[in-house]
């Protein structure tokens, strides 16, 4: 059976629920040949792109469904996209004669994450590209902070997802605001929990309780496994929950999706302020996160004290300082 | 005669930034701990490390000190940490406290 998905014009990253539910028409039962229609496309929020590229490697690699694009690469929008390499990494060759990369703009093309990603590595490339029209501490402060979300969302993606994962991120002059989207083809978070024999997963548990799971400090899927090193090492858990207060701190969104159940928080600034998870009303098989901050708000506080009041209201630290060891520094 | 061993950690990991959790936990069971069993001294040099995750310093030194605690500050010492790495290092120190 063939489907027809028609995309919209704009998808923001607060609308990604929206695109995932879309998206999941494909995935009905009986589905084996998909025509994605992305002609009307005008502007898609580094998330959506991610999230799309990330759908369509698990329709066409994991479950061999045959996908046809239906696109335009001479509009604004399509032009955009293939700046982005959205198209390559759909598998799309688009013939132009345009430049395609402006040393001036502050993005990098999408890319994709594997279990050989060096985070270190990327992470500092991305964020020397987003912060580089900027000087003195607060470009520092701010590659700081951005490193920092981009090596734990991208070691998420990697330890957890035993999938592909797909990431773009890109600073938005018009609005002042950074903005990353990662998005996997992988297990989800639920099975994530259940596939490394966690003790906080509960068989029959709703993917929104296990995401609440995810996002709740010192509860990884990974944090009991307390022995073992190399591909699956344990964490402490602190990653996701640091992100989402860190964006928070600088006056940005965390959203995050996976199976049937999301958080997007923008904290309030647009009445869409979600501490605890929701459904999504569709199934998005791996893990999608965005990021968004406003580069206003990093620099006037630096990097290090937003660590510090973070932790502190998070309960990872007692006092600013943390504990004092005599001897243990020179 | 007991030695110390100095450990760059920009050469090491080959990065300023240091983020990789699973790179962190490899190196502190293949590297560090023989080095502590054989009665021998670590010094953790950061110099030109100016940034970490949360993930890595959990990794490599929170379980560290919760296994080692009382040689914190003779036996292991961090050398040339910038403000931001030391908040790192006290972090994992104060996860370790919280474990135990």
């Amino acid at each position: 059976m063939s489907v027809t998905i028609e995309l919209n014009a704009k998808y923001e990253a607060k609308k990604a629920g929206a695109l995932i539910r879309k998206l999941a028409e494909g995935d009905a039962k009986g589905v084996s040949e998909i025509i994605l229609d992305i002609r009307k496309m005008t502007f898609y929020e580094p998330l959506a792109l991610c999230i799309i590229l990330a759908t369509v490697h698990r329709w066409r690699e994991k479950e061999g469904k045959k996908v046809e694009i239906k696109y335009y690469s001479n509009t604004n929008g399509g032009s955009y996209a293939e700046r982005m390499d959205f198209f390559k990494h759909l598998g799309i060759e688009v013939k132009t004669e345009r430049q395609r990369h402006d040393s001036n703009d502050n993005f990098i093309t999408i890319r994709q994450i594997t279990r050989n990603t060096d985070e270190a590595l990327l992470g500092r490339e991305i964020s020397s590209c987003l912060v580089k029209d900027m000087s003195g501490q607060q470009a520092t402060d701010t590659m700081h902070l951005m490193e920092y979300l981009l090596g734990e969302i991208i070691k998420n993606c990697m330890q957890h997802s035993r999938g592909i994962g797909f990431l773009h991120a890109q600073y938005f002059r018009s609005d002042g605001m950074f903005l990353m989207g990662i998005a996997d083809d992988g297990i989800g978070v639920s099975g994530s929990y259940r596939l490394n024999d966690s003790p906080r997963y509960k068989v029959g548990a709703s993917d929104v309780y296990m995401l609440g799971e995810a996002l709740t400090v010192e509860s990884s899927s990974t944090t009991h496994r307390r022995e073992m090193f190399g591909l699956s090492s344990p964490n402490y858990g602190v990653g996701l929950p640091m992100c989402r207060a860190l964006t928070e701190d600088s006056m940005g969104h965390f959203g995050i999706y996976s199976g049937d159940a999301y958080v997007f928080d923008d904290f309030g600034k647009t009445g869409t302020s979600a501490m605890a998870p929701k459904k999504l009303g569709a199934n998005f098989r791996g893990v999608a996160v965005g990021i968004g901050f406003t580069r206003s708000a990093v620099g006037q506080v630096s990097f290090l004290e937003i660590l510090k009041d973070v932790k502190i209201r998070l309960g990872l630290q007692n006092a600013k300082n943390g504990p004092s060891i005599p001897g243990a520094f020179q | 005669m007991n030695q110390t061993s100095v450990i760059l950690m920009k050469e090491k990991f080959a990065s300023p930034f240091l983020a990789d959790g699973d790179r962190a936990m490899l190196f502190r069971k293949s590297e560090v701990e023989p080095i502590i069993k054989s009665g021998d001294s670590v010094v953790f040099d950061f110099t030109g490390v100016d940034n970490m995750t949360d993930s890595f310093s959990n990794a490599c030194f929170a379980e560290l000190f919760s296994a080692h605690k009382a040689l914190v500050g003779n036996r292991i010492v961090f050398k040339s940490c910038s403000p931001l790495v030391k908040h790192f290092v006290l972090s994992a120190m104060a996860m370790a406290d919280r474990k135990n």
